[in-house]
């Protein structure tokens, strides 16, 4: 009886959990060229002296700037080590309010100082942990950008429009900065759960309150730093673990919503490990949280919803661009940003 | 009242005109065990084609001149009777029990026509499927787990819609394009995991109709085909047991009378038992916290209350339920989803010709999908809960059949209700939720006349029409008026006519067309490759527009060697309106109205499908090809281009062989191939904020692999020591040599460390490698009942 028990289970879980992964090369759909990938921030944070002023938390405030990649045809080769080869080199980029514009200025890393070249790293947003997800030593990686040497002023509640030409490409796009709407309240609470095991292990969990301020729907993103670790993306579980947010989840604002810190592409989840997306106590955080337009919004839900979404429950998604023009796709995206910094509190 | 009236004037009429000097010969046909039995061939030997075909409850009423007749009764599995019956004094009842096996064969030479063998050739409609539920146990299937939906896809023109799955694509339609019907009760999830088994347990059904073609005007609500399912009534004579002990899950049945030839109950149930067995070794890993399981009840009783009046109560109730729960942390989540069905029938014999069912039936499907991470609940829950009333009328006036009724639904749906909630710190406080209740009305009247003209043609003439009201509370969107309870926002309408018809070339050949029209008020939407459980049921409001779809059929139909073969060839042109599905770049975002997300079109669909069949013979089985085209038209998908639809199936082809090496050996073969399931490409990827991105091609523009699989078993019959005991063994290997057919596909960055070329790898994820089973079934009668059937056979001589 044991060995027909046993002949059983092995043949259950056998075929329940060894499911079949075969790799195959669908073929190249024809006429697939790539296109330029446009990757192009502008940040608008208030007044000097407002609370959430990145330079009032010491935080270098980012300019604008954009990133020009060419995308990669299913099929072709490309070489991690020619990663520079992405790049799109010299073209003319400008950003404008309608009254005024300004130029974005290539620079590459390999041009700069060592000190040049950590501040742009920084202001930048780049981690090691993603490069290496993408299979690249991050020191000697190249990396180029077009960035507002000037660092114009962005106001909040205007409109920008980006301008790229390249060769015979010319692409297009307009994104505004909606009002910040600033937390009211952050707090940290013991996880839901054994809370034994999270007091002892010293584990809190985010928690803020925030108030849109009419009925019309705003949107975030959010991200998190914890101590000396890379500002990541949020992942926000009322969203489906995405980093952006519609106001509607706020409720009338009098309910605090879980803001889990943003994991590393290369962390797994491990229910072992109860820190997941949670801090300890007395680690210091820094909260970076930005309103962003509908289409700004509709950029990253989608695109993540694509990332996460593959297999059998599952269909595709195409990411929704608000780039304009032939040969090109990517996201001109405008961020009203309040930053919050602070250390977990052990009551 | 009035449509009362409007029965009365219909039966008077054709009454008046053809019931002078003739008499009607009427009755129930059941088996030995007191199972009515359905579509028994009863007819005048002298003139075969005026003939009629018990009904789904046993019941045969055929006119006559007032005259001595010879009435053949024929059945396929049970010995052929002849009756001499008397005409000349009025009005004849008369109960048949039939025999099986072979008994008293009539001579092929005398009886023209044995319309038994060739009812495929007589019988007007076109596109229906019979399922052999008798010989399913004995072919290969997946885990040993006999399913009458996976034989179904065995027949041209309808094919399984994943590896390993139950649901079923019908010329191109959808898999909520189907009606299921288990003892007239809607089905709207015949799945177990996933899809993978039906719901349907074998031991408790005693016929499954499939009609792909143009259905009969007496069905309705659905686009593409009906699968009509009926549940055994019991047996009426003595106690028995049925089951079977597999692999993944057991069987039981017990069936008997609860007064001797009158009334009789069957009682069946089903269960999984993988996980259970497999919980101790899950002990430690991460699957600690996991359990799942499935199971179905079905129960049935019926009474004869009088000779005009009998009731039936029938019920279906299963579920799945997975749960995981995290032995670390406050997290877990669960799926939990069912049917239940209720059917409640009586039937009243108005008079010898006329014949009236009335059923009331409950139906109810949900879903519920829970979980609990990071502070949050979240609960989604979906269903379709009907109530169902309908009243049918059998009216036979030889050579017309005729059938009339009316039917009302009441639906209430819930789409996608999705509640999210603070569990802690916010005291369970709802954080935000999408509800969106849904009820709607749904009519139908019929007639159809099933019309014998002369020996040579036949016809099906049928209407339907329908409507279907959509009822507050609703928020229209497109008028931004709010309906009240029960108040009506819209009502659709549909006109449907239905025609077949059958004109008979030889003995042995025949030639049909069909015509339909359908209209579906109910929508399924789907965001997965898999039939089940994510999609969700929406009916149709003021911007979702009712599916309307029309049929076009014709076929050539030929027997061969004394019916010993029989081969079809049927082509098929159709067309879907209003079909709905998310748009390209649809995220499931529960803040959002569900109506926002959907896009509208169109599609279409046309084949051949060819079909030969060895019925007799130690050799026995199929073989099936069907060519055919499914293509979809949406404004908003693919740039307004026409694209392939999931159930596209360019080449389908399927065999069935069954060889009795002796009576105590069967061995059975199934092979099947199909073209690969469409998808939808990925073109390239691009990098955003550091992390890879994926572009897709145009909607379902390439293919999955071809699908092909073999699989084989042997059923052995041990010798029969003690007649109270029957058992079999049936030894099954499902996908013999072993071919990965994907079940979906999905991509990942792959580097190579020595190149450094990163490359985007696809990768196809396959369920079902080769799968041996071993699955004892068994059964098991008192001795009395063996005693009865002794003196059965001592009295008919077989």
């Amino acid at each position: 009886m044991k060995l027909f028990y046993l002949f059983i289970i092995v043949t259950l879980l056998g075929l329940f959990f060894s499911s079949c992964e075969e790799a195959f090369t669908p073929p190249i759909i024809p006429g697939n060229r790539p296109v330029i990938v446009v990757e192009s921030y502008i940040e608008a944070y208030g007044e000097a002296d407002a609370p959430h002023h990145p330079t009032n938390l010491g935080i270098i405030p980012r300019p604008a700037y954009a990133i020009l990649t060419n995308n990669v045809p299913f099929g072709s080769s490309f070489f991690v080590n020619n990663f520079d080869t992405l790049f799109v080199r010299g073209a003319d980029v400008k950003i404008s309010d309608g009254t005024r514009s300004f130029p974005l200025t290539e620079v590459c890393l390999s041009q700069l100082g060592e000190i040049e070249r950590a501040e742009l790293v920084e202001s930048l947003g780049l981690n090691s942990a993603d490069f290496s997800q993408l299979g690249l030593d991050f020191n000697e990686t190249e990396f180029c950008a077009y960035i507002d040497l000037f660092s114009n002023k962005i106001e909040m509640n205007q409109q920008y429009t980006l301008t790229i030409e390249k060769d015979d490409v010319l692409l297009t796009a307009t994104t505004s900065t909606p009002q910040l709407y600033p937390i009211d309240t952050i707090d940290f609470r013991l996880p839901p759960g054994d809370s034994a095991f999270f007091a002892r292990n010293k584990i809190k969990q985010m928690i803020v309150k925030v108030t849109p301020v009419d009925t019309v729907t705003s949107y975030f993103r959010y991200f998190t730093q914890r101590n000396e670790e890379a500002m990541i993306k949020g992942n926000a579980p009322l969203s489906g673990f995405r980093s952006v947010i519609r106001s509607d989840v706020f409720g009338v604002g009098e309910e605090f919503v879980a803001l889990p810190r943003g994991q590393a592409r290369d962390s797994t989840f491990n229910t072992g490990s109860n820190a997941f997306g949670n801090y300890r106590i007395k680690d210091n955080y820094t909260l970076k949280w930005c309103t962003l337009d509908e289409k700004h919004y509709d950029f990253w839900n989608s695109t993540e919803f694509n990332a996460l979404n593959q297999g059998f429950f599952s269909s595709y998604t195409q990411p929704q661009f608000n780039i304009e023009g032939e040969g090109g796709i990517g996201i001109f995206g405008g961020y009203s940003v309040g930053y919050y910094k602070g250390e977990v509190p052990k009551n | 009242m009035r449509i009362s009236t409007i029965s009365l004037i219909f039966v008077l009429f054709f009454t008046n005109q053809l019931l002078s000097q003739k008499a009607t010969l009427s009755g129930t046909i059941t088996d030995p065990s007191g199972e009515t039995l359905i579509g028994v061939n009863v007819y005048d030997i002298n003139n075969p084609a005026q003939g009629t075909t018990t009904n789904t409850y046993g019941l045969y009423s055929i006119t006559l001149p007032a005259d001595t007749h010879t009435i053949v009764i024929s059945y396929i599995g049970f010995s052929t009777q002849e009756l001499e019956i008397d005409l000349t004094r009025g009005d004849v009842e008369l109960n048949i029990e039939m025999s099986e096996g072979g008994g008293i064969e009539l001579d092929a030479v005398t009886v023209t026509g044995d319309i038994e063998e060739d009812r495929n050739i007589q019988d007007v409609r076109m596109g229906v499927v019979s399922l052999p539920l008798d010989k399913i146990k004995e072919l290969p299937s997946l885990f040993g787990e006999p399913d009458p939906l996976k034989l179904a896809q065995l027949g041209p023109g309808i094919s399984s819609a994943t590896d390993g799955g139950s649901g079923i694509y019908v010329r191109g339609g959808g898999v909520d394009q189907n009606l299921i019907l288990l003892d007239e009760a809607v089905v709207y999830n015949s799945g177990h995991i996933l899809g993978f088994f039906s719901i349907f347990n074998p031991d408790a059904l005693k016929k499954t109709t499939i009609y792909k073609g143009a259905m009969p005007a007496n069905y309705g609500g659905r686009l593409s085909s009906v699968v009509d399912i009926q549940m055994k009534d019991g047996n009426k004579k003595h106690f028995g047991l049925d089951g079977g002990i597999g692999l993944v899950s057991s069987r039981l049945t017990a069936q008997g009378p609860i007064v001797k030839d009158k009334s009789s109950f069957i009682i069946s149930g089903r269960r999984t038992y993988a996980y259970d067995l497999a919980k101790p070794f899950l002990k430690g890993s991460d699957f600690e916290g996991t359990n799942y399981f499935f199971y179905d009840l079905n129960a049935k009783i019926n009474h004869q209350i009088s000779d005009k009046d009998k009731i039936y109560f029938s019920g279906y109730f299963g579920r799945d339920l997975l749960n995981f729960t995290s032995v670390l942390r406050d997290a877990n989540f669960g799926i939990n989803y069912g049917n239940l069905t209720g059917t409640f029938r009586w039937n009243h014999k108005i008079s010898n010709q006329l014949f009236m069912n009335t059923s009331i039936i409950y139906n109810n499907y949900d879903y519920a999908f829970e979980s609990r991470d990071f502070g949050i609940d979240a609960d989604i829950t979906s269903g379709v809960a009907d109530w169902n009333a309908k009243v049918d009328f059998d009216y036979s006036l030889t050579p017309h059949n005729i059938k009339f009724g009316l039917n009302f639904i009441r639906h209430k749906l819930t789409p996608n209700v999705v509640e999210f909630m603070a569990a802690d710190g916010g005291q369970d406080a709802n954080l935000f939720g999408r509800s969106g209740v849904r009820y709607g009305n749904e009519y139908a009247l019929y007639a159809l006349d099933e019309y014998k003209i002369n020996s040579m043609f036949s016809v099906n003439i049928g209407i339907r029409a329908t409507a279907y009201t959509l009822c507050g509370p609703y928020n229209s969107l497109l008028s931004g008026q709010e309906f009240q309870q029960g108040e009506p926002v819209v009502t659709h309408y549909g006109i449907e006519p239905r025609l077949l018809g059958n004109y008979i070339l030889s003995d042995e050949s025949s030639f049909k067309a069909g015509f339909a029209i359908t209209n579906q008020y109910l929508h399924m939407v789907t965001n997965s490759a898999s039939s089940l459980p994510l999609e969700i049921w929406v009916p149709s409001t003021d911007r979702v527009l009712p599916q309307r779809g029309w049929q076009a059929s014709m076929g050539y139909f030929q027997n061969f060697e004394d019916n010993q073969y029989e081969f079809s060839i049927e082509g098929y042109f159709r067309s879907f309106k209003n079909q709905i599905d998310y748009a390209e770049n649809y995220v499931n975002d529960p803040t959002l109205e569900l109506e926002d997300q959907f896009v509208f079109g169109n599609g279409l669909a046309y084949g051949l499908e060819f079909f030969l069949r060895k019925r007799k013979g130690d050799l026995t089985g199929w073989l099936s090809y069907t060519a055919a085209r499914t293509e979809r038209l949406f404004p908003e998908i693919n740039n307004g281009r026409p694209y392939p639809a999931l159930q596209d199936r360019p080449h389908d082809f399927s065999a069935l062989l069954s060889y009795n090496l002796n009576p105590k050996w069967n061995v059975s073969a199934i092979f099947v191939y199909s073209s690969g399931t469409p998808i939808t490409p990925i073109k390239g990827f691009f990098i955003v904020e550091q992390g890879v991105n994926y572009l897709f091609g145009a909607r379902n523009s390439q293919r999955m692999q071809a699908y092909h699989r073999l699989d084989l078993s042997a059923t052995i019959l041990p010798s029969k020591e003690n007649p109270r005991y029957e058992s079999s063994w049936t030894i099954a290997v499902y996908n013999v040599y072993d071919n990965r057919n994907p079940l979906f596909q999905y991509y990942v960055p792959e580097q190579d460390e020595k190149t450094g070329q990163l490359n985007l790898e696809g990768r196809n994820v396959s369920f079902f490698p080769v799968i041996p089973s071993l699955t004892w079934n068994f059964s098991w009668k008192p001795k009395a009942a063996v005693e009865a059937e002794e003196a059965e056979k001592k009295k008919t001589g077989i």
